[in-house]
């Protein structure tokens, strides 16, 4: 049943209802600034990184408020900056962090991770350990690639009740981790499962293929 | 005594001697100093000039030249004052090359080179240019106007012979891309194509078939419309290349593709310039690292390249000798510039967002001195930063004391060093007094008299001085007019100078090029003034919302052989 209200002039803002289920909404989104939060801090390391992430929020909000004081009306011409060169500054607003949302079957929560503070694939395997402690991920080889031409291998990893890390590409197919360069995987990957190996069966054929494919 | 005269008479070379041996000076400053001995070194070097160079194409008109270069094979002309880059000058100011091509198809039929830079071209004149010119070989368009893609079909379709075209970085936004479809078929002679400032499509096809029958290219820069896709298929086909452009890093690439483009940059291993680069980030920039060890320019100032993304990518760069970047390589980008760049001369720094002053982001003295320490050959420097420090300069130019060309924009008008809260003038003294082969010079932060008694001092060697926002008395300017004895440029803008700064320089514009002034005290009565006391300058004063019957907001003083231009719009005023 969906409420209605006829909008009357007085306390409009307080009165006004919304459609959808109570508060969930608001719960999720309650909980996630909250991981954020978290995910920010320790990247206190990275200076520049997060200098960039700020920048991109006031450049964002510079470009949506109205309230520009009028002394940052430039001077005509001053920095003394070639026109063209103004397009680069449009572009820039382009993804400069790639944050994912991160599942695990049987976790009663999502993470987030920005896929660009790391630069190995071991390196965010490591990261997952902390994330979910409960956890062992399946044995990557030195390059951090998991070896797809030997399948008794690949077999055993997806027999075991260890978990395996999981992706879905910019095509919207859920891929095994590990089949591409690190800097592929990043710009490719809209989210992260870590699923059960035996779950994951599933979805080791369809991504030998796809990976035949493409090599 | 007479004797002595005539034995100097029998002597002197029969002219064919002379012109052949003055037929072997490049330099138009040498020819210039040849042509003043006497009357038959100045017929023998008009015959034998073949290069013509002129700085400001209304210093001498047409009809001149013609009457005194017979032969002249190359052109370079250059228009419009400096500031027009950032939009100081109204539109239809002037510059327009049509009359000089009118005289050039008269007198020079068999012209093969044309050079211009910040003049109007319209397509008319593109035309006009494809047809009286048979041996037609080269033309370059830097940061000129008026044309459009009708004007470059005339050159593709009529320019048989034609072996550069190069558009850099003029203004584009009428121009469509189905020009490169108009060179036939049988046109194999292309060695350079620089259309990297276009904004539009081009036809893939047609720039394919192009690149593939001209075995000789070995320049090719193509806009942001092409992908990396498109990119390969080029590169396999000119490994050869000495300088390459790409287009735009933003497409998806599967694993194939990405070793493909791989491959086709470790094979390019005469490659000396990269450029274009639109969105390369560290997903897709490694694969350009096989290219990079023959590298001496490149050119990042259109990828917004952070700090670590730089530092993976310097120290495949081993021969590198210019870097442009953007300031998101920050000061962390710039350490690693110092440490993997030992070799280094030019270095430009651009800023992402200029126009955001409250902008704290970018680079500061720190990045500077990095890189000063760890690059000793440093000659060409043009930094925008937010901040800096006297301090640090004076150590910069300690470490890099053969700067020629020291170009600093403190972006914020009037900054005082941020450390101290003084003035920048002891920074621009230390790189006067210390870099004594200096030849240019632009001035900014917070800046007295001070500053500008330390040029005059002692800069000696400066010819383009460019000044903002500076100086507290009209001392400052005469202090630079007295003091540079080889001042050939000088653009001045937002500053308090007056009439009385403008008349100390009397004696000294005819033996410049050119002055500039914009938004500073000059009243109208003062420029009249100094036109009447100076009949060989031309002194115009630019209307515009600022102007009044009184005050002259923008000032064009310049040498001139050829009187008072005849095409004035009707806002420039000529006194």
């Amino acid at each position: 049943m969906v409420d209605t209200v006829t909008i009357t002039t007085l306390d409009v803002e307080e009165t006004e209802l919304r459609l959808g289920l109570p508060g969930a909404g608001d719960k999720k989104r309650g909980f996630e600034e909250t991981v954020d939060l978290k995910l920010n801090l320790s990247s206190k390391d990275a200076p520049s990184d997060q200098a960039h992430f700020q920048g991109e929020n006031v450049t964002d909000d510079a470009n949506t408020s109205s309230a520009k004081p009028p002394a940052k009306a430039q001077v005509v011409g001053w920095p003394p900056v070639r026109s063209f060169r103004k397009n680069v500054i449009a572009r820039s607003a382009a993804e400069e962090s790639a944050f994912v949302k991160v599942s695990m079957d049987g976790a009663p929560y999502l993470r987030k991770v920005d896929l660009k503070m790391y630069k190995t694939y071991q390196e965010l395997s490591d990261a997952f350990g902390k994330m979910f402690s409960s956890f062992t991920i399946g044995k990557c080889d030195t390059q951090g690639m998991l070896d797809f031409m030997n399948e008794s291998k690949l077999m055993d990893l997806l027999n075991s009740s260890d978990y395996v890390p999981t992706y879905e590409d910019k095509d919207g197919d859920w891929m095994l981790v590990g089949d591409v360069p690190w800097e592929m995987f990043v710009g490719s990957c809209k989210r992260l499962r870590i699923m059960k190996g035996t779950e994951a069966k599933g979805l080791a054929p369809r991504a030998m293929e796809k990976c035949k494919r493409r090599i | 005594m007479d004797q002595d005269h005539k034995k100097l008479k029998e002597s002197s070379f029969p002219c064919e001697v002379l012109e052949k041996v003055l037929s072997f000076i490049d330099s138009h400053k040498d020819r210039s100093s040849a042509s003043l001995v006497c009357k038959d070194w100045y017929d023998a070097e008009r015959w034998t000039r073949s290069n013509l160079f002129i700085g400001n194409c209304y210093s001498v008109s047409p009809e001149i030249v013609a009457r005194r270069f017979p032969k002249i094979k190359s052109v370079r002309l250059k228009g419009k004052p400096r500031f027009s880059d950032f939009n100081l000058l109204p539109q239809n100011w002037g510059a327009n090359v049509h009359a000089w091509l009118v005289m050039f198809a008269k007198v020079y039929p068999s012209l093969e080179e044309l050079r211009l830079k910040r003049m109007t071209v319209s397509d008319e004149s593109l035309d006009l240019l494809a047809r009286s010119f048979p041996g037609f070989k080269a033309l370059s368009l830097s940061s000129c106007d008026g044309f459009t893609d009708e004007g470059l079909k005339a050159i593709a379709t009529h320019c048989r012979n034609l072996t550069e075209l190069d558009i850099a970085d003029s203004v584009t936004e009428d121009i469509g891309g189905g020009w490169l479809s108009c060179f036939p078929e049988s046109f194999t002679s292309l060695e350079i194509l620089n259309c990297a400032s276009l904004q539009c499509e081009v036809s893939f096809d047609a720039l394919e078939r192009l690149v593939s029958r001209c075995k000789a290219l070995r320049v090719l820069q193509v806009n942001e419309s092409i992908n990396l896709e498109q990119l390969q298929r080029l590169l396999v086909q000119v490994p050869h290349l000495t300088r390459l452009g790409t287009g735009s890093f933003m497409q998806e690439l599967t694993v194939r593709q990405y070793k493909d483009l791989q491959t086709a940059f470790s094979n390019c291993k005469n490659l000396q310039a990269l450029s274009g680069l639109w969105d390369a980030t560290s997903v897709y920039l490694p694969f350009v690292y096989g290219a990079c060890a023959s590298l001496t320019f490149l050119n990042l100032s259109e990828a917004n390249l952070r700090s670590g993304e730089l530092a993976k990518l310097l120290p495949h760069c081993t021969s590198l000798r210019r870097l442009w970047v953007i300031d998101t390589v920050g000061d962390k980008g710039l350490e690693a510039v110092g440490s993997s760049c030992p070799l280094l001369e030019e270095l430009r720094v651009f800023p992402l967002d200029p126009y955001d002053l409250d902008n704290q982001q970018g680079v500061t003295e720190a990045g500077f001195l990095a890189v000063s320490r760890g690059c000793p050959n440093l000659k060409y420097v043009l930094y925008f930063c937010r901040k800096m420090t006297n301090d640090a300069v004076v150590t910069i130019v300690q470490n890099c004391p053969d700067f020629t060309h020291f170009r600093l924009c403190i972006m914020n008008p009037g900054e005082p060093d941020h450390l101290t809260n003084e003035p920048m003038d002891e920074a621009f003294g230390a790189v006067t007094k210390t870099c004594t082969k200096l030849r240019r010079l632009s001035v900014s932060g917070l800046l007295t008299d001070k500053a500008f008694e330390y040029i005059g001092k002692f800069a000696k060697n400066l010819e383009t001085l460019s000044v903002a926002f500076a100086g507290s008395s009209d001392r400052g300017m005469q202090c630079v007019l007295e003091g540079c004895p080889k001042l050939r440029k000088l653009e001045i803008r937002d500053c308090l100078f007056g009439n009385a700064a403008l008349l100390s320089g009397l004696d000294k514009y005819e033996t410049m090029r050119s002055l500039w002034m914009s938004a500073c005290n000059l009243t109208i009565k003062g420029c009249k003034l100094l036109a009447k006391e100076m009949p060989r300058l031309n002194v115009e004063v630019i209307q515009d919302e600022w102007s009044d019957e009184t005050h002259a907001n923008k000032v064009y003083v310049y040498r001139s052989v050829a009187g008072p231009r005849r095409d004035t719009p009707p806002f420039v005023l000529t006194l």
